[in-house]
């Protein structure tokens, strides 16, 4: 029997609606909810918490239903966008606001405040805290009543780049470190890679995909998830199935093996990471080998430790290779290569709309 | 030549310059005439009119007794009318702070007809609800209540023109409080009546208390729907509008300027002790 599981779950919230959404995750993972903004995760989220009425469905949360539960009954720790800490309160008071009627809060509280690391900042007030302590002092408040299950509500969007990253990683330590069982939103595909043990892929109120996060990054069920999770989708000239699991595929005049995932339609689209886009010389002696494309290095983008080549030619594409690689192969904009991508790291997958860039 | 070139140069300048200057301030002159003109058409007659009196005018203004005490009446009238005011304003601006209901705009439109009532014609609609033969003035008869000349009246009064202020003060209070601060309170275990008293009360307590300032600063002030419906006991306006019509202008300015010091100050004591609160309650 599985720790939480939803079951249809159905809501309309004036024009957007979400649509029988399902799924089950054990205790102790963590299952972040990733999409584009109105694809409905933070809706999704607030039902879980009882903060909007499903017309249809069931929640079960170790056990008992709490489909019609008031929100202050469902034992819920929620860290919210922003972390909405208590203006008006200390960080003392934030924490200890949960446990009103708990004859132990003093203890409590004291103890909070330890294992987070935030018992001298006790008698501020939240408003002049750094990012990092906010996310402490939510982190300690929500943990206060020993809810089931967290949520979190993008907590990290606001937070510039440059204290993101750490801020990241704290969290990541926070949930391995407690085993919380929890539920992460994001539009963030890093911060997902980052804190996935499973991954559901949300778009316009459905769930797209769900699976081990690396499963997920890996083989996305159609052109869209492929997109969203940092891929790149090309449209192949021709497809020709080899079996049920590979295909032929002509790519900017050349032919390539690819997987092929969750194929119905003859209609498909190829889908690969950047970073699985192998860039050589065309002049070097090695020869071209199997699953190779001539093209010619459009520009280059240097992005801190990794470079993008835009490569053109009669496919575009791009690859992301270390910067250390780049001024080994001796590469300028201009330069003949050969791109070769392996038969594993290219899916076929279904061809569905795309979102606009 | 060189330099006689150079210098036309910077006379030009200099002369463009200045032009140039006028002209882009001169939007700011236009509105810093129009609004230096409205401020100096609210004070300048408050200020002539003080300016007139004499201490011995004020002083023996305010040894009379029946002065003295349609003062008194106004003051705890709109004390006590900002303090009902707060009661039960406060549930509807909340109300219409988070509601997304379709009956919000109908509420809002309630809210602020007094604005567009006539005071007079308030104080005929109240007097015959609220009037003997009214439907609230006897149901409220065997509790003892009357509204006809009496200081409740005054009160209800009062209410029914400074309402919108209260309701409109306290909502925009609500409506700066983050919602996700509320849904905060919920997931830590407390009711919709214990968010409001933990969170919405003491975050949008400043609204509420500048909803009572305006109510009271109101009240104070209204004599059209009064005098209808509670014309006795006096309170300082319709002594004052008495003066006017029995005496003239010299014995009801004398009046007129003693109750508005009185008002103000007031008016100020309580601004003071508002916002001292609500900066060491916020601190």
């Amino acid at each position: 029997m599985s720790y939480l599981i939803l079951h249809q779950i159905s809501i309309v919230l004036g024009h957007f609606r979400l649509q029988r959404i399902s799924f089950a995750m054990e205790s102790g993972q963590t299952l972040v909810i990733l999409g584009p903004s109105g694809s409905g995760k933070s809706a999704l989220l607030e039902t879980i918490a009882g903060f909007n009425n499903p017309f249809e469905g069931r929640i079960e949360l170790d056990g008992e239903n709490i489909t019609v539960l008031p929100a202050e009954k469902r034992e819920l720790g929620y860290v919210f966008q922003n972390y909405a800490l208590f203006p008006h309160l200390t960080v003392e008071q934030n924490i200890a606001f949960g446990l009103r009627k708990d004859p132990d809060r003093m203890h409590r509280t004291a103890e909070l405040m330890n294992f987070l690391g935030v018992r001298p900042l006790a008698k501020r007030k939240t408003s002049n805290l750094s990012g990092g302590e906010k996310q402490r002092v939510a982190l300690a408040r929500a943990l206060a009543r020993n809810p089931k299950l967290f949520l979190f509500d993008e907590p990290l969007s606001a937070v510039d780049a440059t204290a993101r990253e750490g801020l990241r990683d704290e969290l990541r330590h926070f949930l391995r470190t407690l085993r919380a069982t929890s539920l992460y939103v994001t539009h963030d595909r890093t911060e997902a890679m980052v804190l996935a043990d499973i991954l559901a892929v949300i778009r316009n109120g459905t769930i797209r995909q769900i699976g081990p996060a690396s499963e997920v990054f890996t083989h996305p069920v159609d052109s869209w998830v492929a997109q969203f999770v940092g891929m790149q989708v090309l449209r192949p000239e021709w497809v020709k199935f080899l079996d049920k699991d590979t295909a032929q595929v002509g790519i900017g005049g050349s032919t390539l093996i690819a997987q092929v995932r969750n194929l119905d339609a003859r209609q498909g689209m190829v889908a690969f990471q950047p970073e699985d886009v192998l860039v050589t010389r065309s002049d070097s002696q090695l020869p071209a080998g199997e699953n190779t494309i001539p093209l010619v290095i459009g520009k280059v983008v240097p992005l801190g430790p990794l470079v993008r080549i835009d490569l053109i030619g009669n496919v575009s594409m791009t690859a992301l290779i270390l910067r250390r690689q780049y001024f080994e192969l001796n590469l300028h904009p201009g330069d003949a290569v050969n791109v070769r991508i392996n038969a594993s790291d290219l899916q076929l997958v279904p061809e569905v709309e795309l979102e606009t860039p | 030549m060189a330099d006689s070139n150079s210098i036309t140069l910077v006379k030009k300048n200099a002369s463009g310059g200045w032009k140039g200057r006028f002209i882009s301030r001169l939007p700011l002159v236009v509105f810093w005439f129009l609004g230096g003109s409205l401020l100096v058409f609210i004070v300048a007659p408050l200020i002539n009119m003080g300016a007139r009196q004499t201490l011995h005018s004020l002083g023996s203004a305010a040894s009379q007794a029946e002065v003295r005490d349609a003062i008194w009446v106004s003051l705890e009238s709109a004390a006590i009318t900002a303090g009902v005011a707060v009661i039960f304003g406060t549930p509807l601006a909340l109300f219409l702070a988070r509601t997304k209901s379709r009956f919000k705009a109908i509420v809002e439109a309630l809210v602020y007809l007094p604005l567009a009532v006539p005071h007079t014609v308030a104080g005929i609609a109240l007097l015959l609800v609220f009037g003997k033969e009214g439907i609230f003035g006897r149901a409220a008869a065997p509790l003892g209540l009357q509204f006809f000349s009496t200081r409740a009246g005054i009160v209800v009064a009062m209410l029914f023109v400074s309402v919108p202020f209260m309701v409109t003060a306290a909502r925009l209070g609500f409506e700066s409080i983050d919602p996700q601060l509320e849904k905060a309170a919920r997931t830590l275990g407390e009711s919709p009546f214990g968010v409001f008293r933990r969170v919405s009360l003491p975050l949008g307590l400043n609204g509420i208390l500048t909803g009572a300032i305006l109510t009271y600063a109101r009240s104070i002030a209204e004599i059209g729907a009064v005098i209808i419906l509670a014309y006795y006991p006096l309170t300082a306006p319709v002594e004052i509008y008495n003066l006017f019509l029995q005496f003239g202008l010299v014995e009801s300015s004398a009046v007129a300027v003693l109750f508005l010091a009185v008002t103000l100050s007031t008016f100020l004591v309580f601004r003071y002790l508002i916002n001292t609160f609500l900066v060491s309650a916020h601190s």
